[in-house]
């Protein structure tokens, strides 16, 4: 390549990469690079109590059939990381944290590129469905088989803390209750 | 204007430069990549092949739909193998090639799981993109030892040829730590970095990761925790991350090595402390700042050095 050739390549380079942060792309290998940085400034804060054993034992599983057991790390084949975020987050509806930085606090470009009206900033993956999809198909379940999943539960204590008095604990419960909808048969 | 394009990009650099960045990145790569991809091998190889639940964008066009265990494993020994080949010089464009595409494949399989992207690739694939383009293999390579074509090639390669990928590099590295903060103040604002609950915040969700005592301390690891009761700490470390994510893009207009060093030291302590406090994985991402330095000069001065030390010996 010539110094001139190169020149052209770097400005289209620059163009490529900066162009994604302008429209928020996060899609490997381009980036915004938003990690950590949507927040929220509360008072009250809460964080659930997470249990190793309780976790990698899995996510309570209901059949067609009606019996009922557990899929964990094991059954699943995954790694540690992944089990806990299928158990404390996508159980309980939270899709990955990507989602909600391409659509927290957009402006008014990026809203309109994306379609979505002021206001509207939410962008919902449908993590019920691809949680029951992704287990189902994992075994090769069918929606008619009678081992198909059907129901997915989970549960954690959660502890709340004022900031302004951080020794004061208060514990709630949280549970997660993923169903079958038979309406999404056919996009299984 | 085309004077300063041209001194930027073009000039600082020599082929030796980039073959030492690309042996020394290579080495801190072969350890990056286990830090990464430990984690398949705690899979059972015949074992379920799990189904993504939120696949990267790539293995949906694709249409790669499951982690299949053995090929992770394979994947994984020919990535080291193509970094060592890198390292070498040995089809060194192969070798870098491979990396790139193994990189891509066992980084999609890993994300697409639970469908969380890392960002810790990011900065090392733009630098093997810039390796592949450049003259690294030809010099201080397997590649340069059997042709001397390729060598006299290196010999001749001028300093503008050698330099702008390095550039390059140092630009999207510098741009990466900026984009960060621009994402902090778009998505949050300044209350980022004002507010010491947002570091409260996320030191004591990090803390409690490993569990939780009825009284709601941490299990594992108090040092979070405490941290996470030291409001003026946590504002102070609120507000150097600012000053360290704004102001890396100076590091392009250090002419002191040695000022390069210290500001570098502080932002290795920085993902250090990352990794210690709040298990974020970027400990070993310091590995990518070799591209700061004249690793030729850095050579030349280690050489005189030691000769130094040798001719006072004797």
């Amino acid at each position: 390549m010539t110094r001139r050739n190169v020149s052209r390549f770097l400005v289209a380079w620059l163009c490529v990469t900066w162009g994604a942060v302008l429209l928020r792309v996060d899609s490997f290998p381009l980036t915004w690079a938003p990690m950590y940085s949507a927040w929220e400034p509360h008072e009250l804060t809460s964080n659930r109590v997470v249990e190793d054993a309780v976790y990698m034992r899995g996510v309570e599983v209901t059949r067609r059939d009606g019996s009922t057991g557990y899929l964990g790390a094991s059954e699943l084949n995954i790694a540690r990381n992944h089990m806990y975020r299928i158990y404390y987050q996508r159980a309980f509806g939270q899709a990955a944290v990507g989602y909600e930085h391409a659509s927290q606090s957009l402006g008014a470009f990026n809203r309109w590129i994306r379609g979505l009206e002021e206001g509207e900033e939410r962008h919902d993956p449908d993590t019920g469905f691809r949680l029951l999809q992704s287990l189902n198909k994992t075994f090769d379940l069918e929606p008619d088989d009678p081992g198909f999943i059907v129901r997915v539960q989970a549960s954690f204590d959660v502890l709340y803390r004022r900031f302004d008095d951080l020794s004061k604990v208060t514990r709630d419960h949280a549970e997660a209750d993923v169903r079958w909808d038979e309406r999404w048969r056919e996009r299984f | 204007m085309s004077g300063a394009w041209n001194r930027f990009w073009f000039t600082g650099f020599s082929v030796e430069s980039l073959a030492l960045l690309r042996i020394c990145f290579g080495i801190g790569l072969l350890f990056f990549h286990v830090t990464q991809f430990y984690t398949f091998f705690l899979l059972d190889p015949s074992g379920a092949s799990f189904y993504f639940l939120d696949p990267v964008w790539y293995f949906e066009l694709l249409g790669l739909e499951r982690q299949i265990p053995v090929l992770a494993y394979a994947g994984f020994a020919l990535l080291e193998l193509a970094t060592l080949g890198m390292i070498l010089g040995y089809r060194t464009r192969l070798s870098i090639g491979l990396q790139i595409l193994l990189i891509f494949y066992l980084q999609g399989a890993r994300d697409s799981v639970t469908g969380d992207e890392h960002h810790r690739y990011l900065v090392p694939i733009q630098m093997l993109f810039f390796l592949l383009l450049s003259a690294c293999g030809r010099a201080r390579s397997l590649d340069a030892r059997r042709s001397p074509q390729l060598a006299a090639a290196g010999r001749a390669t001028p300093e503008w040829q050698a330099s702008w990928p390095i550039k390059a590099m140092q630009v999207y590295c510098a741009s990466f730590y900026f984009w960060s903060v621009l994402a902090k103040l778009r998505v949050t604002g300044w209350v980022w970095f004002t507010d010491p609950r947002r570091i409260q915040d996320l030191l004591l969700s990090r803390s409690l990761i490993w569990g939780a005592t009825d009284s709601g301390e941490p299990v594992f690891n108090p040092l979070p925790y405490w941290l996470m009761h030291q409001e003026t700490l946590c504002r102070i470390i609120g507000f150097s991350t600012f000053v360290m994510e704004a102001g890396f893009p100076l590091i392009l207009f250090m002419p002191s090595p040695r000022a390069r060093l210290l500001f570098l030291l502080g932002v290795a302590f920085f993902h250090v402390s990352n990794t210690v406090l709040a298990y974020v994985g970027f400990g070993l991402f310091p590995i990518v700042f070799f591209i700061f330095f004249d690793l030729a000069a850095v050579r030349r001065s280690l050489a005189g050095y030691f000769r130094r030390i040798r001719s006072r010996s004797s």
